[in-house]
């Protein structure tokens, strides 16, 4: 190739840097030297620069394959291209929708050995590098596993011919949880929250965080809650270490339903998951609507004033969930789902302080009935009699006592 | 997909040539046909069942499209030469791309942007190809070389002996190069931030 006019400066660097690149590593701390003699910036210069060029970031794999990675994203720009693909024994039927972390298509059992809709999701097109294939086999096996009520199931997996992998899953015929929650009133609301909340919580017992839970992945059907899409879902196990950095997918989530530590980079965890949680039960006993519109955290005077329609207690267990460090959240999706249990039942909620006259109040609320009907028959009963009959009534009260009652 | 013609292939194989002979203005249209061309073939991969085990595919679309102009045009394609747009081209294919799955940051505020995970995993990569497209303009501004040989690893993914057939230099060269090319480029990116 013909040479062209460097500038001085740039052509002289470069030979600088031939010349480090050149000698023995033992060697280029003394050239290094010699040269701040002469000229301190330029040293300065050619020693960042070695240093950049023994640096393996530019050269490493993720980074060499950003451009294929892309390129691969533009075969799969079309909508609908993969329509008549064959994947194992189903063929694709129809395009989906575009969400979560891929495609989905819809598919049908192909093989004529029975009639099965089912759904098809194909990872990004980015994630069908070598290096990553490793992840998705050992993912496969996990999520696999799973099997709730609640959850859509994995039927299956694999990688399709062009190397794109797949998950075969159950077909939901839904809605989405914020369009059908609107038509609800709030206890109905409530229950199919308590639903997603079993749902996640198994996840959490079974190693695996969500990580982007919103409401576009979750459907009802039949009155039945199912959780889609395990997004970034990682897993959390004894020995993260070096996995972490492989899952490389922590960027990929919606914001808007992310915990703060989320924001800033940290990996998802149960307290992010519950962090979710909260901005959803928000939205959904707030009626908001489910566009992207901005949504005030609770904690800001606007959504205080819309907030003072709420029940007390379940703006105290939506701050909970929502608190803005992990460690003042519910511990865990089970204990979330207790405080609601609670509110349900007219007992206090953990979320609230414990102030006697609350725990009072709450007990009224609980036995109204009962009270009533107690102050009747005492003014009824002679003394003597009245006084025993008391005793044995308030022994009894006494076993209703909030603490001593499980949920389930 | 249609069959094996590749459109304009007599135009390409005729620019390609007159490029060799040293008409300057010839690679800039080569480069603009073999866009439209290597950008059809991406869309085509998965129609055509493509398979692969070559660690990059941007080679095997790159060699497609050769193959493709190898046996529709008339006359012979020296393919050094059309390595050396061809890399150009599937620069400009890559980037355009990545342009467009770029995010959108409304305002100062990104924390309102709904994005969904795959977008935002692929946007964040395209950030990150656009600032490494943009320390490469720069670095190819002063070092001409280096940047040529980067854009033939990098975006064509070719290997050390056929950058060095393509750039007409000592794989040793290339290899060089490519090492330096990074650091400048690393120099860049650091000095964004």
């Amino acid at each position: 190739m013909p040479h062209q006019q460097y500038k001085d400066q740039e052509s002289r660097i470069e030979a600088v840097l031939d010349q480090l690149l050149d000698a023995a590593s033992d060697d280029r701390e003394k050239i290094l030297e010699d040269l701040a003699h002469t000229d301190e910036t330029l040293a300065g210069r050619a020693r960042a620069l070695l240093n950049c060029a023994l640096d393996e970031t530019l050269g490493n794999p993720s980074v060499q394959s950003i451009a294929p990675d892309i390129l691969h994203g533009l075969a799969n720009s079309e909508e609908g291209i993969r329509i008549g693909e064959r994947v194992g024994p189903y063929e694709l039927t129809r395009f989906i929708r575009r969400g979560g972390m891929g495609v989905v298509y819809c598919a049908q059992r192909a093989d004529g050995a029975f009639e099965q809709t089912v759904a098809v999701k194909f990872l990004p097109s980015f994630l069908a590098s070598a290096s990553r294939k490793k992840l998705f086999e050992r993912e496969r096996a996990y999520l696999a596993r799973l099997e709730h009520p609640n959850i859509a199931r994995i039927i299956d997996a694999g990688i399709a011919e062009d190397q794109t992998p797949y998950f075969v899953m159950e077909f939901i015929d839904g809605e989405p949880i914020s369009q059908y929650a609107d038509k609800l009133g709030l206890r109905s609301t409530l229950e199919l929250f308590l639903q997603l909340c079993d749902a996640v919580a198994y996840c959490h017992r079974s190693f695996i965080v969500h990580g982007d839970l919103k409401p576009q992945n979750v459907l009802v059907a039949d009155d039945r809650v199912r959780l889609l899409d395990f997004g970034v879902g990682r897993l959390i196990t004894e020995d993260d270490g070096d996995d972490q950095k492989d899952a490389g997918l922590v960027n990929g989530f919606s914001r808007r339903y992310a915990a703060p530590e989320q924001l800033h980079g940290a990996a998802p965890t149960i307290q992010s998951d519950v962090y979710s949680l909260g901005i959803m039960l928000h939205q959904f006993i707030s009626r908001q609507s489910t566009s992207p519109e901005k949504l005030d955290k609770p904690s800001t005077p606007n959504a205080q004033a819309q907030d003072a329609n709420l029940p007390k207690d379940l703006v105290a267990i939506i701050r909970r969930a929502m608190a803005e460090s992990p460690a003042d959240r519910y511990e865990s999706v089970d204990a979330l789902r207790r405080d609601i249990l609670a509110w349900l039942h007219d007992y206090p909620v953990e979320a609230r302080d414990g102030a006697l006259a609350y725990r009072g109040l709450k007990f009224i609320a609980r036995n109204r009935i009962l009270i009533g009907a107690m102050t009747t028959v005492v003014a009824a009963l002679s003394i003597g009699l009245a006084a025993a009959v008391w005793q044995y009534r308030l022994a009894r009260l006494k076993l209703l006592a909030p603490e001593k009652l499980r949920f389930l | 997909m249609g069959g094996g013609v590749i459109s304009d292939s007599e135009e390409i194989t005729q620019l390609i040539q007159a490029h060799g002979d040293g008409d300057p203005a010839a690679y800039d249209l080569a480069v603009e046909l073999l866009y439209g061309e290597l950008r059809a073939l991406a869309h085509g991969q998965l129609a055509n069942r493509y398979r692969s085990d070559a660690p990059f595919q941007t080679t095997a679309l790159v060699n497609e499209a050769y193959i493709k102009l190898k046996t529709t045009a008339s006359r012979a394609v020296d393919r050094n030469h059309f390595l050396a747009i061809a890399a150009t081209a599937m620069r400009h294919v890559i980037i355009d791309y990545a342009r467009s799955r770029r995010a959108e940051k409304r305002g100062g505020d990104i924390q309102h942007v709904d994005l969904d995970a795959a977008c935002a995993a692929v946007s964040a990569q395209a950030e990150e190809l656009l600032n490494i497209n943009d320390a490469l303009d720069k670095l190819s501004r002063q070092h001409p070389r280096l940047g040529k040989v980067f854009e033939c690893k990098f975006f064509a993914g070719l290997d050390n002996q056929t950058a060095a057939d393509v750039l007409n230099m000592s794989t040793r060269t290339v290899q060089r190069d490519w090492m330096k090319a990074r650091a400048f480029l690393q120099e860049y990116l650091t000095s964004r931030e």
